[in-house]
């Protein structure tokens, strides 16, 4: 009830709110500097050797596991919003030309039992990435929907064929030969390394024992892509041959180490953001706010439209209001209608 | 017609959990051809593909229904139609090498789907630039594509509501759907003809297009008549 004095108030909404320190005990975790300098990037990953590179992401794999741990409240909105970065990457690979925005305004303002559209459904493979558990990504269903999903000749053959080589080696081969074997697995059936980065970040969710995976990979082949032409560019992860194991196992590594520390400074940021959320959740006074609040952390954005505990439209629209004038969420989309909120 | 009841009796009795999908009671061999009966009689009844998960419900939970459709189609192989893998399904096809029989025999009425030249036109714009508006549709061909013919188009099952677009009004998008698929036979939207180099041209954004005047003019599109105004 204090709480919700001090911030009753109006103010300008852009006046930042010191952040109680009672909320977030835990410091968020930091990267050293020289895991930064370590990882390395795609100019001089040829000059690395693969035990250099190995002890580089097996250290960010260590900080990012120690973010996943934590189970912060907040870590649904973080997942999802690497699950949009992975799919805006997605869709340019695939020759789209729909961006974040548009792809949360695919997902979003769809009305329930029509199409998200080709972009959108690809947007929904990795969000699918982001929210199932773990142990049910690899299955022959979660793969079928996946490679459609993403667009791609739907097979089951190919399907169940990838459920059983991913699992065995899942069960056989070590951290490594796990990860570039599904890469290799998704090569020699001639789909798009997208799908390799899915089953790798998956993978490597079920190797550190995570609830849930964190879309990695797919993020992050943006950087070798360029810009200009996408399908013409090799990517980090492009096909070098199934026999160049020791290169492919490098850029495998390098551009997981590197998505791992993108993904630990977007926890950063996205904790400090729900920290502020959770500092002025006590004040909002509106019935189911604790609800709203909670999708608030779980997704990566909303509308004042969504069925939330109840709530109607208009309700919902003022909580969002409230909630953008005390600065702890964003509106996403930039428009004066059809907003879109996130924090 | 009784075939037809039957059939759909058979896919709708598992609902009520009663349903044998196991078939515990059978030896191995009877138990598999029961699968492959009822994994046909599914596919035949039905008017469309029939999906992995449609079929698995029908069968066994060990039961691989890759190595029964290979069964099955082993089986078709001295028959003109076979089971084909489409649009996320399998379907009932005749073998290529009757189209011509079939064609003189019930001539061009067998087609459920006849589409005029700018009703192929416009879904083909709807194919490359989905999800999109009548209104950007429109603004694409320089003159007003009318709601019968999108409705034509939906009423074919062409296509469906895709997400409404964030303008003033919330005018609905299109999409293809699998129909489309089928009816072009394609596979994904990715074999649509010529999508890369149409890609590499830089022609698969809609601002550019929206922007630009690359698209040919419709001949004969829709009515000039209907209002600009945009769906509900």
């Amino acid at each position: 009830m204090l709480l919700a004095m001090i911030l009753r108030p109006k103010s300008s909404p852009r006046h930042e709110r010191p952040m109680l320190a009672a909320s977030a005990p835990v410091p968020a975790v930091a990267l050293p500097g020289w895991l930064r300098r370590a990882v390395p990037d795609t100019q001089n990953l040829a000059a690395k050797g693969i035990e250099e590179i190995a002890i580089a992401a097996g250290a960010a794999f260590g900080a990012l596991d120690a973010v996943v741990r934590r189970q912060e409240r907040w870590a649904g909105v973080w997942r999802q919003r690497l699950a949009l970065a992975a799919a805006a990457v997605t869709t340019r690979q695939a020759g789209r030309v729909e961006d974040e925005a548009a792809l949360r305004d695919a997902l979003l303002l769809t009305r329930l039992g029509d199409d998200v559209g080709p972009a959108g459904r690809m947007l929904l493979a990795w969000r699918q990435l982001a929210s199932r558990p773990t142990e049910e990504l690899l299955t022959e269903t979660s793969i079928a929907d996946v490679l459609d999903a993403l667009g791609l000749a739907r097979d089951d053959e190919t399907a169940s064929d990838l459920a059983d080589e991913l699992r065995r080696l899942a069960a056989n081969e070590g951290f490594v030969g796990m990860l570039v074997g599904a890469f290799a697995a998704v090569e020699r059936r001639s789909l798009p390394p997208t799908v390799g980065c899915w089953f790798a970040d998956a993978m490597l969710a079920q190797r550190l024992g995570w609830t849930h995976a964190v879309p990695l990979l797919g993020g992050e082949a943006a950087g070798a892509m360029g810009s200009g032409r996408p399908r013409r560019a090799a990517t980090v992860l492009a096909t070098r041959g199934v026999e160049a194991v020791p290169e492919r196992a490098k850029s495998v590594l390098s551009t997981q180490a590197q998505s791992a520390l993108r993904a630990v400074d977007l926890s950063a940021d996205i904790e400090r953001r729900a920290g502020r959320l959770i500092a002025v959740a006590p004040g909002l006074r509106a019935r189911g706010a604790d609800i709203v609040v909670d999708h608030l952390l779980s997704d990566d954005a909303t509308v004042a439209s969504a069925k939330i505990a109840g709530m109607s439209d208009r309700s919902l629209r003022r909580l969002f209001e409230r909630l953008l004038e005390l600065g702890a969420v964003r509106e996403l989309s930039g428009r004066p209608a059809f907003r879109i909120y996130g924090i | 017609m009784a075939e037809a009841a039957r059939g759909r009796k058979k896919k709708g009795r598992p609902d009520d959990g009663l349903f044998d999908r196991e078939l515990d009671h059978l030896p191995p061999e009877a138990r598999w051809r029961e699968w492959m009966h009822r994994v046909e009689a599914t596919i035949f009844a039905a008017s469309e593909p029939v999906g992995r998960e449609t079929l698995s419900r029908i069968v066994g939970k060990t039961c691989s229904i890759e190595l029964l459709i290979d069964d099955i189609r082993e089986e078709l192989r001295g028959r003109p139609y076979d089971l084909i893998a489409v649009a996320g399904g399998w379907k009932h096809l005749t073998r290529p090498a009757y189209a011509d029989a079939i064609r003189t025999a019930v001539g061009g009425s067998e087609r459920a789907v006849d589409l005029t030249q700018s009703e192929v036109l416009v879904l083909m714009c709807i194919a490359y630039f989905q999800p999109i508006t009548r209104a950007e549709l429109s603004s694409f061909f320089g003159k007003e594509i009318s709601r019968d013919l999108i409705g034509n188009l939906r009423g074919f099952g062409m296509i469906a509501s895709g997400p409404r677009a964030p303008q003033p009004g919330a005018p609905y998008t299109y999409v293809t759907t699998q129909a489309f698929l089928l009816e072009f036979d394609l596979d994904t939207l990715r074999d649509l003809p010529d999508r890369e180099a149409l890609e590499d041209a830089g022609l698969l954004s809609k601002e550019k297009l929206l922007a630009g005047d690359i698209m040919p003019g419709l001949g004969d599109a829709g009515d000039n008549g209907a209002e600009a105004a945009i769906d509900e």
